[in-house]
């Protein structure tokens, strides 16, 4: 058995070099139809415009700090733009969470509105904002 | 020896292989079985009695009490805990040093018993996986290692050369950090060979955790042994609802540590396999 580190990248999207599988393979394994290292090559076909290359066994490789560099044939860290699924995934949540976040009074505030109210009006005034609370809630973004 | 009736031992004995057992009261030639027959015909009642191992340390174990048959000598037993110390400056000398991220075999040492009985820590060994090709000696009864050192238990060592703590119960032994044996693959519907590297050298029983992320559609996750036609036991399902399925399952591998997986739909649903245990193999 020899054990190998490999890493599939993408050469171009999201951004050259972006790690999208890591793991580790026998690559002296006689191919028969179900080897792993068959499996990746059929990923090569599957996933258009990546490449397969592989480091000894233990390589650490972390796809959310590092890429492949085809320059140096290396493992380099990731530029400020370098932006993966994983971490757009994170900069989608937290731009559709954040006018929520902007616009949520604090509960002391809310608390104040809620005794200050006297008449039908001002609570007709309270019960509209929480039912935008509410609708941005359920929605999960602000209109 | 003379013919003895089992009534006639008045204590525990060690018999020799050619004693004879009678099985009745009378001494009646039919009724005649050796022991070494009776050991052939019932290997389950007279192999061994497994100990209880307790990590203690980063170069020790307890091996608890127990008995094994030792091919070419007999019995050995030892009916209180053992402390072994792993490494050549241990217990026994003939060790391997503890070496980093390796499984290290616990074995009887053969070369150090000297006749069946009771048994110390220096007639234990401890051999880097690199070195030596545990394997199950049907003949023998049990696993067996440098050829008449009977294999016993195993140990892994961290990046630091360390022995890594583990917990046994029975023939499960479970691993105190988890191996990733694949990461978040890409699998469709034709079955893949997954090595798991969280096994020890003889072991081909493993306790996994098959985990299925949703990507982009539903899918159903199979798994089987390496070389089956069979079409393989469901494990883990996800859909746009239920993004992630993760089950703990005990899989049987061949030789090569290797089973199958496979997804029943081809999308971009991904597989990840983590090693939290391993079984003692038959014999052990």
């Amino acid at each position: 058995m020899s054990l190998k580190t490999y890493v599939f990248y993408q050469k171009a999207s999201p951004f050259p070099g972006w790690i999208r599988f890591i793991g580790q393979t026998d690559i002296s394994a006689i191919p028969d139809g179900s080897t792993f290292l068959e499996r990746l090559n059929a990923l090569k076909i599957k996933y258009p415009d990546s490449e397969l290359v592989f480091f000894p066994q233990g390589t650490i490789v972390d796809p959310e700090a590092m890429k492949y560099d085809e320059l140096t044939s290396s493992l380099i860290p990731l530029e400020p733009t370098d932006i993966t699924p994983e971490k757009q995934k994170l900069l989608d949540e937290t731009a559709k969470t954040q006018p929520i976040i902007n616009n949520m009074p604090s509960w002391e505030q809310v608390e104040t509105a809620v005794n200050n109210i006297t008449n039908l009006a001002d609570a007709k005034a309270f019960l509209l904002k929480l039912s935008l609370m509410a609708y941005w809630l359920a929605k999960n973004k602000a209109d | 020896m003379a013919d003895t009736k089992i009534s006639d031992y008045a204590a525990l004995t060690v018999p020799a292989d050619t004693d004879l057992i009678v099985t009745a009261q009378e001494d009646v030639s039919n009724k005649k079985l050796t022991w070494a027959n009776l050991r052939l015909q019932a290997p389950w009642m007279t192999n061994y009695s497994r100990s209880k191992f307790t990590w203690v340390g980063t170069n020790t174990i307890t091996i608890g009490p127990g008995a094994y048959y030792l091919y070419g000598k007999g019995w050995c037993y030892w009916t209180s805990n053992i402390t072994f110390v792993l490494g050549s400056g241990g217990s026994n000398a003939g060790s391997s040093n503890l070496t980093a991220s390796e499984w290290h075999i616990i074995a009887i040492d053969y070369s150090s018993v000297s006749a069946a009985g009771v048994l110390i820590a220096a007639n234990f060994i401890n051999r880097a996986a690199s070195t030596v090709t545990p394997a199950y000696n049907g003949a023998k009864g049990g696993v067996y290692q440098d050829t008449d050192d009977r294999v016993i238990f195993a140990v892994k060592t961290d990046a630091s050369s360390q022995v890594m703590e583990s917990w046994q119960i029975g023939d499960l032994v479970l691993n105190s950090a988890v191996t990733i044996d694949m990461n978040s693959l890409d699998i469709d519907t034709t079955y893949t060979d997954v090595t798991l590297p969280s096994l020890p050298p003889f072991c081909t029983k493993g306790f996994e955790v098959i985990q299925l992320n949703y990507v982009h559609g539903s899918a159903n996750t199979y798994w089987r042994v390496n070389g089956s036609t069979a079409g393989g036991l469901w494990v883990a399902g996800v859909s746009s609802s239920a993004t992630r399925q993760a089950a703990t399952i005990p899989v049987r591998t061949d030789a090569n540590h290797i089973i199958e997986v496979k997804n029943d739909t081809a999308n971009s649903d991904t597989i990840t396999m983590y090693g939290v245990g391993w079984y003692l193999e038959e014999g052990m």
